[in-house]
């Protein structure tokens, strides 16, 4: 599903050039659940944002889903993107403006879904997410697990194939934590790809195979001996 | 910005496809309650420019509607009168001689019609059963009136109305004085005789409507001019007789260049050329050219003024540009605070379309809301903008104009307020925007851009509104040469039989108020400094006795009596005033010092004793007079004439002393009393000289209330953006307010650390708009004969007070961030 080779990120200011990423090569089959670790500034973010389609690469390749995107568009990464990702981040990302319905639901408007499908799939998630009783709360009404059980509905209404995961458990206390990652381990075993960055070992372990990243490079790859 | 440049059409269409869509609208409206503060500026700022806008708008419609009411105005032409005196050009008046309109008709073909008309220039007072009123603005117009112009006829006959002599249209207000309401009228007045000025008789043949505000010839009633040949002489046959404004109605599909080509021909043919190098041409004005671009001698009535129109255009779209630019600095100083949401939304699956229609709602919404608020604004102010510029303006809702007007502003305000935040919003990069980082953008050189325009705009108009009070009190406060205040002027009477009562009652009338103390000086002449211009006369064929016919002058003059400079405290330069006591003085006259070089004559005391050919008749001068301003410092001092008369008079006037007790009320109840014992038959008119005067100075006052008004609003809207973006600006800088109170800042130096910026920029507007404006007023300063020059303590006077309103806006959220316990901006980090 996800193939890189020597990918490249160089960030530019006036006078400071880094490099975030430094001929990275990933491989991410369909259905794996693979965990990124690694310290602040080795580039995992950065990496998650590139296999995201959320910002381009410097150099390097990149396959995704068959497809060479290295220089793909905003435009061509979006229409890439809205059909085929979903994404969980440690803050949320929830717009302060929409009830938790016109959150969940904002991906199904953008990939045009008619609005009696989206009714039913934006309270199919939500049920699945326990959230129906709050579905016309604003995001400041809810706590924190909650919020980010509806960022989980909104990351997967559309069914990607690929989710991504960008420290999802780093804003909650761990019993909240806990439970975003059983419905990780769900939605793997129910067929999604999942690709999610922590600071966290325990969290890493919920996953198949962790990557591990120092300074811009992958270091080492080691599969996790499943105990769920 | 660039890198969405070539996308920009497929991405305004995308974007107008989702501007209706429900989510988008609802989301903007949560939005927009969610950020008060900048809605509200947004929202009443914009209301406000374009309240001002749409005042501007009605006042430009109402100016240039002039004479549009008549159906064939585009094919009726003034024929104006160019006149040269050795061989230049020495005056262009707007009346023209009788005979030039049969003369047109009879040699082109191209002419269908014409119409002239004649003010009646002595005095007219009507008087039907018990009703008697000194009437004005009455005319003699020829029986093609309404071929030509298309004045609204209640009752009448249009083709027959104005064929017999003593025939009469009256206005509808004209006719309700005498015949009541024109409601309860039970029969028409129509056949009715109305007895003038108790000499002869006019019979109401028709009833117009009053002349509409947007004509530039108003009139309150229409005589045939058969009339006039009856009572003023015949001026048919007479080329040198201009007192008729003439108007020709071409036929369809002449074109008017082509018969303008003609008329040179014509005018050497018809206006004879007696004397070498003294000649006139008749020339063509289009009628709809009039109003707005027409100044010239003896007009009808004061003319408004095209650059003042299209000056107040481009303010009024200033104005609403200036609240634009709120809305776009309000909303990409935001920008910050919906980088995350833009970055949410991207990942989700929006692109940039989407996400501009979404912004694009929002200045939709804001745009709609002001435009409302600002129908409401005018339609709640129109009295009092119908004050200030001294007219009744037609409705914003009159006519089909305000009905692309509002959509074209809803559109236009959308797309020029929104658009560059929506694609400034749109395009941020959603790696970086989820990860916190500022999206750097040039250091917001564009919204400092736009504050400095905001403020050049007011600083300029302020400028303005200071020059031109400046320069009307300049011209209030001018010596005039003659004594304005404590003049009491009575329009003199009409209906007396000949010239020798007329000299005996006036005599008698003198005496009598000789004996009321407040009266100090009597004196009558037929024109008064600051009355009506077409109350002095010019008469052409005037040059020293001596002199040779190419000599010849003309001159502006009017009659007197001895009492005269009296009263009006002119000073005498040399020789002596009137006297009644001498009989030769009737063919005395008095010169104004301006007079001597064009007769040649050196200075005053060589010119006294010297006889004058005055239109063939020696005249001797016996005076010489300092010059003085007859008319407003707008114009130059005019060589004058002035002669001796014991009659045609058109005002007594009357000096009062200056340190009189007496109510002024009281006084002209005697003055009232005194009058009618002799002249019974006549309406009793006075007015003081200086509030008449004065008046004259109305165009201009208007223009600069106008003005002071729309700078206000533009400062206000400028203040309001402003005032957004500082406070915008604390919160932002909230924890490095703190970090520095902590480090031991004191207060005045925080709240001058953050007002520095903000007033830099104004002290660039103020550099910008200062030589801007000092151009454009001096400009305008050209139109006045004596003016002041701009002191650069206008400019100093000005910064300061921009930069002051400036510091004190920014200083209502500088000061309460800089007091403010740094640990609550510390903690909320």
């Amino acid at each position: 599903m996800i193939k890189t080779k020597g990918l490249v990120k160089v960030y530019r200011t006036d006078e400071v050039e880094t490099t975030a990423l430094n001929e990275v090569d990933v491989e991410i089959k369909q259905g794996e659940f693979v965990s990124i670790m690694g310290p602040s500034g080795c580039g995992k973010s950065t990496l998650l944002n590139i296999l995201g389609l959320i910002d381009n690469p410097s150099g390097g390749e990149y396959h995704f889903l068959d497809h060479e995107v290295s220089n793909y568009s905003e435009r061509q990464r979006s229409n890439l993107r809205k059909n085929n990702i979903g994404f969980i981040f440690q803050s949320f990302n929830l717009i302060d403006e929409l009830t938790v319905f016109e959150n969940v639901e904002l991906p199904l408007i953008y990939t045009k879904v008619g609005s009696k499908e989206r009714k039913e799939r934006v309270d199919e998630v939500l049920e699945k997410m326990n959230m129906m009783h709050r579905r016309n709360h604003f995001p400041q009404q809810l706590s924190g697990g909650q919020q980010q059980r509806v960022a989980v509905a909104r990351a997967i209404v559309n069914n990607p194939k690929l989710i991504l995961a960008d420290e999802p458990t780093g804003n909650l206390d761990s019993s909240n934590g806990d439970d975003v990652m059983k419905t990780l381990v769900h939605l793997n075993q129910e067929g999604a790809t999942i690709l999610m960055v922590t600071h966290s070992q325990y969290c890493a372990e919920f996953g198949n195979r962790i990557i591990r990243m120092l300074d811009g490079q992958v270091v080492t790859e080691n599969v996790v001996q499943q105990y769920l | 910005m660039s890198r969405v440049l070539p996308d920009y059409t497929g991405h305004l269409i995308h974007a107008i496809q989702h501007i209706m869509l429900k989510n988008n609208l609802k989301l903007a409206i949560r939005h927009l309650q969610n950020s008060k503060t900048s809605t509200l500026i947004n929202v009443f700022g914009l209301a406000l420019g374009l309240a001002a806008a749409f005042f501007i708008w009605q006042y430009i419609r109402m100016e240039n509607s002039y004479d549009q009411f008549h159906d064939k105005a585009d094919r009726i032409y003034r024929m104006t009168l160019k006149f040269y005196g050795q061989g230049r050009l020495e005056g262009h008046d707007a009346m023209n001689v009788a005979p030039l309109g049969p003369a047109l008709a009879e040699d082109f073909p191209e002419v269908e019609s014409y119409v002239r008309f004649t003010p009646e220039y002595g005095r007219t007072v009507f008087k039907y059963g018990d009703q008697q009123y000194e009437e004005e603005k009455m005319y003699y117009a020829d029986s093609t009136l309404f071929e030509v112009f298309d004045f609204p006829l209640i009752e009448g006959d249009r083709k027959t109305c104005l064929t017999r002599p003593f025939t009469t249209l009256l206005t509808e207000s004209v006719a309700e004085r005498y015949f009541g309401p024109r409601a309860s009228w039970t029969e028409s007045p129509v056949g009715k005789v109305i007895r003038v000025n108790n000499r002869g008789d006019l019979e109401v043949t028709g009833i117009l409507e009053d002349v509409p505000e947007n004509s530039h010839l108003k009139f309150n009633m229409l005589v045939s001019f058969n009339t006039f040949l009856v009572t003023n002489g015949d001026p048919t046959q007479q080329w040198g007789w201009n007192d008729f404004f003439t108007f020709v109605l071409l036929r369809e599909n002449v074109d008017p260049a082509a018969f303008a080509a003609k008329l040179p021909d014509f005018n050497k043919k018809r206006f004879v050329e007696k004397t070498e190098g003294f000649y006139s041409e008749a020339v063509m004005q289009p009628l709809l050219d009039i109003h707005l671009n027409s100044k010239l001698g003896y007009e009808a009535e004061p003319n408004g003024d095209g650059n003042t129109v299209y000056f107040l255009f481009l303010i009024g779209i200033v104005v609403v540009i200036v609240a634009w630019v709120n809305y776009i600095n309000l909303a990409t100083a935001r920008a910050e605070e919906r980088a995350r949401e833009v970055g949410v939304r991207k990942v989700i699956g929006a692109n940039q379309g989407t996400l501009v229609a979404q912004f694009l709602t929002e200045a939709f919404l804001v745009n709609l809301v002001a435009i409302l608020l600002a129908v409401c604004l005018v339609q709640l102010g129109q009295p009092a903008m119908d004050t200030l510029v001294g007219k009744t303006m037609p409705s914003i809702f009159a006519g089909p104009t305000v009905w692309w007007l509002l959509p074209t502003l809803l559109l236009a305000g959308t797309v020029l307020s929104g658009l560059y935040p929506a694609f400034f919003l749109a395009t941020f990069s959603p790696a970086k925007t989820l990860k916190g980082e500022k999206q750097r953008r040039g250091k917001g050189v564009l919204r400092k851009g736009l504050v400095t325009f905001q403020y050049a705009v007011s600083v300029a108009l302020i400028i303005g509104t200071v020059v031109i009070f400046l320069q009307l009190r300049y011209m209030k406060n001018q010596d005039l040469g003659f004594a304005l205040d404590q003049q009491l002027i009575i329009n003199a009477p009409t209906s007396l039989d000949s010239d020798s009562v007329y000299r005996a009652h006036y005599q008698s009338f003198k005496m009598a108020l000789n004996n009321i103390p407040e009266i100090e000086q009597i004196g009558a002449s037929s024109a008064i400094p600051g009355k009506k211009y077409l109350d002095i006369d010019a008469h052409g064929g005037i040059r020293m006795m001596s002199a040779d016919k190419e000599k010849n002058v003309t001159f502006k003059g009017f009659v007197m009596d001895e009492g005269f400079l009296e009263v009006f405290g002119m000073e005498l330069l040399a020789g002596r005033n009137f006297s009644d006591e001498m009989s030769t003085d009737k063919d005395a006259i008095i010169l104004t010092e301006s007079a001597l070089p064009m007769l040649e004559l050196e200075d005053p005391e060589s010119a006294i004793g010297k006889t004058v050919n005055y239109q063939g008749s020696p005249r001797s001068i016996v005076g010489v007079v300092a010059d003085y301003h007859h008319r407003s410092l707008q114009h130059a001092y005019e060589p004058m004439i002035l002669r001796n008369s014991g009659s045609n008079y058109l005002y007594f006037s009357l000096g009062l002393a200056a340190d009189n007790a007496t109510e002024v009320s009281t006084l002209i109840g005697k003055v009232e009393q005194t009058w009618s014992r002799f002249f019974p038959n006549n309406p009793f008119n006075y007015f003081f000289l200086d509030d008449h005067f004065n008046e004259q100075y109305i165009a201009d006052q208007r223009l600069g209330n106008i003005i002071a008004i729309f700078s206000s609003l533009a400062i206000l809207i400028a203040c309001l953006g402003l005032f957004g973006l500082a406070s915008y600006m604390v919160t932002v800088r909230t924890k490095e307010i703190g970090i520095r109170k902590v480090l031991g800042a004191s207060t005045a130096g925080l709240v001058g650390l953050l007002s520095r910026d903000f007033l830099l920029l104004v002290g660039i507007a103020i550099l910008i708009a200062s030589p801007l404006a000092w151009w454009l007023m001096d400009t305008w300063l050209e139109n006045f004969a004596y003016r002041i020059h701009i002191q650069w303590w206008v400019f100093a006077l000005t910064g300061l007070v921009a930069l002051s309103i400036a510091f004190f806006t920014v200083s209502l959220q500088s000061v309460k961030a800089a007091l403010a316990n740094p640990i609550d901006s510390l903690k909320s980090e």
